[in-house]
């Protein structure tokens, strides 16, 4: 069967929503798309008026944020502590040093620093170090996690909604993913039933291709490969990408399992 | 939406079709109108010569090459007021095209990007034949099974940068022409 698909360009991507093709189905997807927009205003880390960015260039002073923001923040705070650091939002500074990051001022800021960094009192938001903020490892799924609420609310009974690959369907449909990544080796093609997956490449350095990087502490080189995570909201499956890579092949399971969340391939496990 | 390369893939054996390129319609020309501008009364066709001059001068300020001396311009209008444009284009993706629609009020505001193509070289099907025939004899009939042939990807990311640039010349081509054709 077919879905009524609409594809914008959002988050420095695609942003594709398909759902139940009824009557009302293309307001309710401009409402998710809206909602998607609104998340990139606030948390673009490429945009000097988003929310994020004002954290960012605040030099350590308190500055109000929106409660939307104050949610995605203190969920990555929250999980870059659960995780001992392995998911961390505070790296932009590396990754501004790295070229893969547009970097916000002059001064350079902190390579990396830890949850600590990151100080909330309600809707206000300090950091106590220069260290960056960056949600793009978690940022992308919230918006698939909220677009997907707002169709819920809409009474849209199924649908997916893919931003350039973290991917959520919702409703009682199945369907296949593929997974394509010259690290994977082959296609991987898994079924998705009301659950989210995200996939990440990490190459040696960082290209158009594969634009991610990951910094980590303690890490002798960081890890290349692709990681898929299939977890039931997409962004638990975006930050778990990130754990995954970090995580040696042997733990992996455990570690991803315990969050929630399967690691159904890894190029290091899985390619030919 | 069936896609010719469906048909293709049950005529031609596997190793023809190891770079198909397929295609991913959202939605067409007059639905773009209708989302872009949803109190426009009537969307007139204003198509826009381009003459190599003109093209430079676009290039200039744009940043970006205006590869074709047409495009496609409808004009919104409600009740006789002219609302803004929507404009067709086309912008290379990975390797193949993407088309999209750009709706630019009278302020030269951007007021929505809508894709109505998305056509890439490589994937899009799934390849694995023995997987699709598992997929397809899973659950026959069953209502909640999606259509094999509409690709839902994860990984391999595309920055949205093309069309973002495109939109970019294509504000250029408001302020250059579609702004001095409003009778002041």
């Amino acid at each position: 069967m077919q879905l009524r698909r609409r594809m914008r360009p959002l988050l420095g991507t695609y942003v594709a929503i398909g759902v139940f093709p009824e009557p009302g189905a293309d307001e309710s997807i401009n409402y998710a798309f809206s909602v998607i927009e609104k998340i990139q205003k606030l948390l673009s880390y490429h945009d000097p008026e988003s929310e994020l960015s004002k954290i960012n260039l605040a030099g350590g002073e308190w500055t109000e944020v929106s409660a939307q923001t104050t949610r995605v923040v203190s969920l990555a705070r929250e999980f870059a502590e659960q995780s001992n650091g392995l998911f961390n939002p505070t790296v932009g500074g590396g990754l501004e040093n790295l070229g893969v990051l547009p970097a916000v001022t002059n001064s350079s800021a902190i390579h990396i620093g830890n949850a600590n960094d990151i100080e909330i009192k309600g809707n206000y938001i300090r950091l106590r170090r220069n260290v960056r903020v960056v949600l793009d490892g978690i940022a992308k799924g919230w918006a698939v996690d909220l677009a997907v609420e707002e169709l819920q609310h809409a009474g849209v009974q199924y649908g997916v909604v893919n931003a350039g690959g973290d991917l959520r369907g919702f409703g009682p449909l199945e369907f296949p993913v593929q997974v394509r990544d010259a690290t994977l080796g082959e296609d991987k093609i898994t079924l998705i039933k009301n659950q989210a997956i995200a996939t990440s490449t990490f190459l040696a350095k960082p290209t158009a291709r594969a634009p991610s990087a990951l910094i980590a502490r303690n890490r002798l080189s960081a890890p290349v490969g692709t990681w898929s995570v299939v977890a039931p909201t997409a962004w638990l499956a975006d930050a778990l990408t990130k754990v995954a890579a970090l995580t040696p092949a042997g733990r992996r399971d455990a570690v991803i399992g315990a969050y929630g969340g399967n690691c159904i391939f890894a190029s290091d496990r899985d390619s030919v | 939406m069936r896609f010719f390369a469906r048909e293709l893939f049950s005529l031609l054996p596997i190793a023809v079709l190891s770079a198909p390129a397929f295609a991913t319609q959202y939605v067409s020309v007059e639905e773009a109108k209708k989302i872009l501008f949803p109190n426009s009364t009537e969307f007139v066709a204003e198509n826009l010569k381009l003459d190599s001059e003109l093209r430079d001068e676009i290039k200039k300020s744009a940043g970006t090459r205006q590869r074709s001396a047409e495009q496609v311009v409808f004009k919104a209008i409600q009740k006789g007021k002219t609302l803004g444009w929507v404009i067709i284009d086309d912008v290379v993706g990975k390797h193949e095209f993407i088309t999209y629609a750009a709706g630019i009020d009278l302020d030269g505001k951007v007021v929505g990007v809508e894709v109505l193509e998305y056509r890439e070289t490589h994937g899009g099907q799934i390849r694995d034949v023995s997987w699709r025939k598992k997929f397809a004899g899973k659950k026959l009939g069953d209502p909640f099974q999606l259509d094999v042939d509409v690709p839902n990807i994860s990984g391999a990311t595309l920055s949205c940068r093309n069309v973002l640039d495109g939109v970019k010349r294509l504000l250029v081509i408001h302020r250059l022409v579609l702004a001095k054709t409003l009778v002041p």
